[in-house]
């Protein structure tokens, strides 16, 4: 449960991150500390019904009170998708970056503006 | 702190507290004993999480391989179009460079191992393709560009990524041929607790293994030639 | 014939692939593989509704369902990818855009029969990780921003999706929506959130104006006409269940909103390209503000006329390079592109024998007094935008190729087919209210003058804000009511 209620802090942390930070590759960290907040919650929810791996062993033992596979399970995927994420916009920032020689959102918007 | 902050600040923390407090009655609930062990039986996978990642849910995994192709096509494109830097410094320290090649054969080898075992204890492809994929990167930072290059050229890296995502759809897709639905397992199950068993699970890790492997070499290569090592 | 609806994922995927192994003939394999989902789509069409789990065994897999009204938004998306591809021939697009475009089409498809909340996200994801990189494809300075705007609003909403879906999780312990029984209102709240993020609301989605007007002119058709569809039919689909019952006052009151705001700042702006981004945000107001059958026939007439406009608008602004309303009237525009840009606009401002007026009288049959008065409103409005659209000249072109008109074409005929069939329902009355309608949006157009309004909403910080504003609101609504 304290599990729990520490990822949804975090992932209204990385929230705030997004809103507050001026540079872009800051602004996308703090994505990554939301995604990660909503993989710990997952991972947290899979625990709640028991410690053990959902694997048997090589003798065939099944185990009592074992995690449930489905949430750690999807969550892979979007841990896939983060890293995905993550890749491009470095790639985006890295292009505009070039182009306007500044990270800074303001900076970027007013000048996109003018055009 | 203005106005407007302490409005954002307020309102997050209130909507944070909520979702916290209706989290709060979340029903308790135990796995059924029966439903593991017939998840166990029907895919002969002892690795309940990866039974469910390729087989019940071989559909989104399936669409995740895509979202990586993408990706590593998307990093492709657009760094074509920058000019790529002309001068690279390697690290050229011995110590370092023995030590990059030498995790280099650990790694590959600890990948080969994870992809191929992911049916039966923790692993799988996506793991064993980034553990390979670092690899590779350490091994490129002691490298200068055109060796890199000249490698990438003749092991035809791209050719092989997308023979593997080929391959991906058509198994997928094989199962209609004979008269079976699409995403079903066409395979012997065999015996548990063995490598060849479980259907086309190990056949999809060793895939998705490639996958990743290929593609998160060809990321890092195109950042390391149009950005330079550090 | 019995046809595996697995079809409409796989084939466009394999095609995909072999754009990129045969890159020379990339334009040939994008039109035969558009071809090809046609027709898988309509086998389904006329085939019965399926319902079944990809992999049914102890554990179920992801819930597909076909039914009439994801079959309808099936042959939308069929019909609009197949014509953006046409009039994609004329131009230089590499490999690089068909591969991503069939993706985007995979994923698209996938989205609208999917009944499994995990696997939407997951497609959700594909689809705007292709939008992305078609929306900076030509790499201009605001095209990238543009992209890394949308990619920030939308992957953050994203995020707001997966924990909504995670908490609906802990209480059910399905991802599948038919099985859903405990749904808090928390986690409404954050689904609807992700969604309308992603379907265009004014307010919720502001990377749209930016987006949509400053991408090439196929890739604007594609995001105006297809992508915006995505999240708003998972509304609709989550909303027509009994569990999701209560939020959908809200719902239709947060649209009806969209649609007044949305056209207002559409009769003021200049650019010609952003009026239509605009106006989306507006007729998505009109596609939400209820969950029945003519609703979904509106977005499927939004999604034809819609993306015709972005074709016709969007080729004359290439042809000339004049942006604004005031430059490109100066200019003369093709006989054929200018007939088909005239329906388009009567199709859109609910010409009465057109598609445009037979979902919008329909939709005003099952609304409410109060959304009634708002849609009306919306309605002038959008009739005061459009009208400029009307009188541009024209010139006849000596030699004509038939791919350059035919993507116009196939969009025309849907327009009006669907118009003709529609009216014969229709009673004397509506016709005259909706002619009523239109001269009041002419009078509009001829008495107001566009000014210049703020548009600090659109900042990316300030679209951040809107997200938790919206959260704060949508709870406090469900503690009222």
């Amino acid at each position: 449960m304290v599990i729990l209620v520490c990822s949804i802090i975090v992932f209204f942390i990385g929230f705030l991150g997004t809103v507050f930070k001026k540079s872009l590759i800051l602004k996308m960290l703090s994505l990554g500390v939301m995604n990660t907040g909503v993989i710990t919650f997952f991972v947290s929810l899979s625990y709640r019904s028991g410690k053990m791996a959902p694997i048997i062993d090589n003798s065939s033992n099944f185990v009592e009170n074992i995690a449930d596979p489905v949430p750690q399970a999807v969550i892979i995927t979007s841990i896939v998708i983060g890293f995905a994420i993550l890749t491009f916009s470095l790639v985006y920032i890295m292009l505009l970056t070039v182009k306007q020689n500044t990270m800074d959102v303001k900076k970027i918007e007013e000048e996109i503006d003018e055009d | 702190m203005n106005f407007k902050n302490l409005i954002i600040v307020i309102l997050t923390f209130l909507t944070c507290l909520i979702t916290v407090f209706s989290l709060l009655d979340i029903p308790e609930f135990r796995i059924p004993f029966e439903e593991f062990k017939k998840i166990i039986e029907e895919t002969n996978s002892p690795n309940a999480v990866t039974a469910y990642y390729l087989n019940y849910r071989l559909y989104d995994t399936m669409f995740e391989v895509f979202v990586f192709t993408l990706s590593v096509y998307g990093v492709v494109f657009f760094l074509n179009s920058v000019p790529s830097l002309e001068k690279h410094t390697p690290f050229s320290d011995p110590v370092m460079t023995f030590y990059a090649r030498f995790a280099f054969a650990l790694s590959i080898l600890s990948a080969v191992y994870i992809a191929i075992v992911g049916h039966l204890s923790p692993g799988g492809g996506f793991v064993a393709g980034i553990v390979a994929g670092t690899g590779m990167m350490l091994v490129s930072l002691t490298k200068t560009i055109d060796e890199i290059e000249k490698s990438f050229k003749i092991s035809k890296i791209s050719n092989y990524e997308k023979i593997t995502l080929l391959v991906v759809v058509l198994i997928v897709i094989f199962p209609v041929l004979m008269g079976k639905k699409s995403f079903q397992n066409f395979l012997p199950l065999g015996e548990t607790g063995k490598i060849f068993s479980a259907g086309f699970i190990p056949l999809f890790d060793l895939l998705i293994f490639l996958k990743v492997m290929f593609g998160s070499w060809s990321i890092t290569f195109y950042f390391i030639k149009h950005r330079g090592v550090v | 014939m019995k046809i595996d609806p697995n079809f409409l994922i796989i084939f466009p995927l394999l095609f995909s692939i072999l754009v990129l192994i045969f890159r020379k003939h990339s334009k040939q394999i994008g039109v035969s593989s558009s071809i090809i989902n046609l027709s898988i789509v309509g086998l389904l069409y006329l085939s019965e509704t399926h319902d079944f789990y990809v992999s049914n065994w102890a554990l179920k897999g992801v819930h597909l369902i076909i039914n009439s009204n994801s079959k309808l938004m099936l042959l939308m998306v069929s019909v609009v990818f197949l014509s953006v591809i046409v009039n994609s021939l004329k131009k230089n697009y590499n490999y690089n855009f068909y591969f991503f475009s069939l993706v985007f089409l995979a994923s698209v498809n996938a989205s609208m029969i999917s009944y499994d909340l995990f696997n939407i996200y997951v497609v959700i994801e594909l689809a705007s990780l292709s939008a992305y990189l078609l929306i900076g494809y030509k790499q201009k300075k605001v095209q990238l921003w543009a992209s890394l705007k949308y990619l920030v609003l939308s992957s953050v909403a994203l995020n707001f999706y997966l924990l909504g879906i995670g908490i609906l999780y802990a209480y059910n312990r399905t991802f599948d929506i038919s099985n859903l029984r405990i749904v808090p209102e928390i986690s409404i709240v954050f689904i609807l959130l992700g969604l309308f993020a992603k379907s265009g609301i004014f307010f919720m989605s502001m990377w749209l104006p930016l987006a949509h007007s400053q991408a090439e002119t196929e890739v604007s058709a594609l995001l105006s006409g297809i992508f915006v569809k995505i999240g708003a039919f998972q509304i609709i689909k989550l909303l027509s269940l009994n569990s999701f019952a209560t939020a959908r006052p809200f719902v239709s009151f947060v649209a009806i909103v969209s649609s007044i705001v949305g056209v207002i700042y559409a009769f003021n702006e200049k650019n010609s390209k952003k009026i239509l981004a605009y106006s989306t945000l507006s007729q998505m107001g009109f596609v939400l503000s209820g969950i029945s059958f003519a609703n979904i026939l509106h977005m499927f007439n939004h999604g034809i006329f819609k993306s015709l406009l972005f074709l016709t608008v969007g080729d004359s602004v290439e042809d000339y390079s004049k942006k604004t309303i005031q430059e490109l009237k100066e200019q003369k525009i093709p006989l054929l592109r200018n007939i088909a840009l005239k329906i388009a606009v009567f199709g859109i401002i609910g010409m009465p024998f057109l598609s445009g007026f037979v979902s919008k009288t329909m939709i005003e049959h099952e609304a409410t007094i109060m959304a009634k008065i708002g849609l009306s409103i919306a309605a002038i409005g959008t009739t005061a935008t459009f009208w400029k659209f009307t009188n541009f000249r024209s010139i006849k072109v000596a030699s004509m190729k038939v791919h350059e008109y035919l993507g116009y074409l196939i969009l025309t005929f849907f327009i009006i087919s669907v118009g003709i069939s529609g009216s014969s329902k229709m009673e004397f009355k509506d016709i005259l209210k909706s002619v009523a309608l239109i001269l009041a949006g002419i009078v509009v157009y001829k008495i107001f003058r566009p000014v210049k309004f703020s548009k600090s909403f659109e900042k990316l910080d300030n679209a951040l804000l809107l997200y938790i504003v919206f959260c704060v609101i949508g709870l406090s609504f469900f503690f009222i009511f």
